[in-house]
């Protein structure tokens, strides 16, 4: 008991003495000032070019189009993105075809998608461009979900080969100004790919999707 | 009189609101951004990587590495020799070949290591917040360069041309991590070209802070000796009226 006293008496005198005050200063958290975003999205159209370099047989080069609400600063939902590619066949591809008679159907892959995906924006800056411009930049994480098309010979064999897709994705945004702003975006999907034809089996197919994307953002609440 | 008041209030109006632009204008006419220093300064840079050759058909690569990048100036560095091993996991191709259309695959060259050098270029250079609570300082470059990949068994050397943009989030003057993305090139001589995409997440550990572009000793001391204040005490004389008295005396 009195030890305890002691301790407590020691603690109030320390507490009180002169130098009390410095060491407080002393120990003051860093001090960070940061300032509001400046740009501020709402609702974001999105045009992108891109490819899908993975495939083996047939290589994309497509085309997407996105309608994203963003719901805060830090969350937004992109309600929908629809993908079509152009499909070039590899080397690959063309010796199988030309040298095994192997029937081009045979490949089918990766034609359209159609995905949604939850994003978040964590992380949001300034950057100086050879310590002169000031540019504002943000990056971006994703899950993506949706479904994916195969390139068949018919629109119902396309409908019957549907591929449930899951995905992650990272993105980088430069500002331009309050409207527009550039996007490079880097998805995988795994997408799960029934048997359709007689030589073909269940398969897990990997799918990257890189595009770089001109962004809109319309009907601002601030405008 | 009411006909009278209506062309007055107009032009009032037109006149006020003139006077506004004019003031928006003058506010407009200068426009003043505020680029703080670099609070790290890079010099000796060893970089430890992992990373992911996603591209070939028949296998990924997963590779280990290291680098040393000598910072020249904080715009352009020099990563003077890079080194990535790369560890291939078969995507299962050769047996999807075999089991649809039994065709067997030819041997495909693998890549073993890639030996590089590259220019970097850095010109964006700024800061993240994070959940708009913590500061992270980040850098945005350009890597150029190139150097020779190593295939396994017979494949041997071929050179590779390579660029890419990287990002690094520096977390003191001693750790960052970076992230970046290598387009390759790589020429076959029996005709045709490989591109490969080499992407790689590092952490990098930064020695010194004092670069061989910097001023030597001698230069230094000699701009320390010249009167430092001597331009400020002649724009603004009053500024230290002491330093100004002494100046009037030795004159």
């Amino acid at each position: 008991m009195t030890a305890k006293r002691t301790a407590l008496a020691l603690v109030a005198l320390l507490g009180s003495a002169p130098w009390a005050p410095a060491l407080a200063a002393g120990s003051e958290p860093e001090r960070t000032a940061i300032q509001e975003r400046k740009f501020q999205l709402f609702h974001e159209l999105k045009i992108s070019a891109g490819a899908m370099p993975l495939n083996a047989f047939q290589k994309g080069w497509s085309l997407s189009l996105s309608y994203t609400h963003h719901l805060n600063d830090y969350l937004s939902w992109e309600i929908l993105q629809v993908t079509g590619a152009l499909l070039t066949s590899t080397n690959l591809r063309d010796s199988l075809i030309d040298q095994f008679a192997v029937p081009p159907e045979d490949f089918a892959a990766p034609r359209f998608m159609l995905t949604t995906g939850l994003e978040v924006n964590p992380l949001y800056g300034k950057q100086a461009f050879l310590n002169d411009e000031v540019s504002h930049h943000a990056l971006i994480g994703g899950v993506y979900g949706g479904i994916v098309l195969g390139d068949r010979a018919s629109v119902a064999d396309m409908l019957t080969d549907l591929r449930p897709a899951v995905g992650l994705g990272v993105g980088y945004r430069l500002f331009l100004d309050e409207t527009y702003s550039a996007r490079l975006d880097i998805r995988d999907f795994l997408s799960f790919r029934r048997a359709i034809r007689e030589n073909e089996s269940f398969q897990v197919e990997n799918v990257l999707l890189m595009t770089l994307s001109l962004s809109f953002n319309l009907w601002r609440d601030d405008a | 009189m009411r006909r009278a008041a209506l062309p007055l209030c107009l032009a009032g109006v037109l006149l006020a609101s003139g006077a506004a632009r004019a003031d928006e204008d003058e506010l407009e006419a200068g426009r003043v951004i505020a680029v703080q220093d670099r609070p790290f300064r890079l010099a000796h840079e060893f970089t430890v990587s992992a990373g992911v050759l996603p591209m070939d058909a028949f296998y990924t690569g997963l590779s280990l590495g290291g680098s040393y990048t000598l910072h020249l100036t904080d715009l352009v560095s020099w990563e003077a020799i890079a080194f990535h091993y790369s560890a291939s996991v078969d995507k299962g191709l050769s047996d999807q070949l075999l089991e649809r259309w039994s065709v067997e695959d030819t041997d495909e060259p693998v890549i073993q290591y890639l030996v590089s050098s590259h220019a970097i270029f850095t010109p964006f250079y700024g800061k993240l917040t994070l959940l708009n609570n913590s500061i992270v300082n980040v850098s945005t470059y350009l890597s150029v360069g190139g150097g020779a990949i190593r295939y396994q068994g017979e494949g041997g050397f071929r050179p590779h041309f390579s660029i890419g943009p990287g990002l690094r989030f520096l977390f003191g003057q001693v750790v960052s991590a970076r992230l970046d993305a290598r387009n390759m090139i790589s020429p076959d001589f029996l005709g045709g070209a490989d591109y490969i995409l080499h992407v790689t997440a590092s952490v990098s550990f930064n020695f010194g802070s004092s670069r061989p572009t910097d001023l030597g000793d001698d230069e230094l001391e000699e701009a320390d000796l010249a009167d430092p204040f001597g331009d400020l005490d002649e724009l603004y004389p009053l500024s230290d009226p002491e330093r100004g008295k002494k100046r009037e005396g030795e004159q």
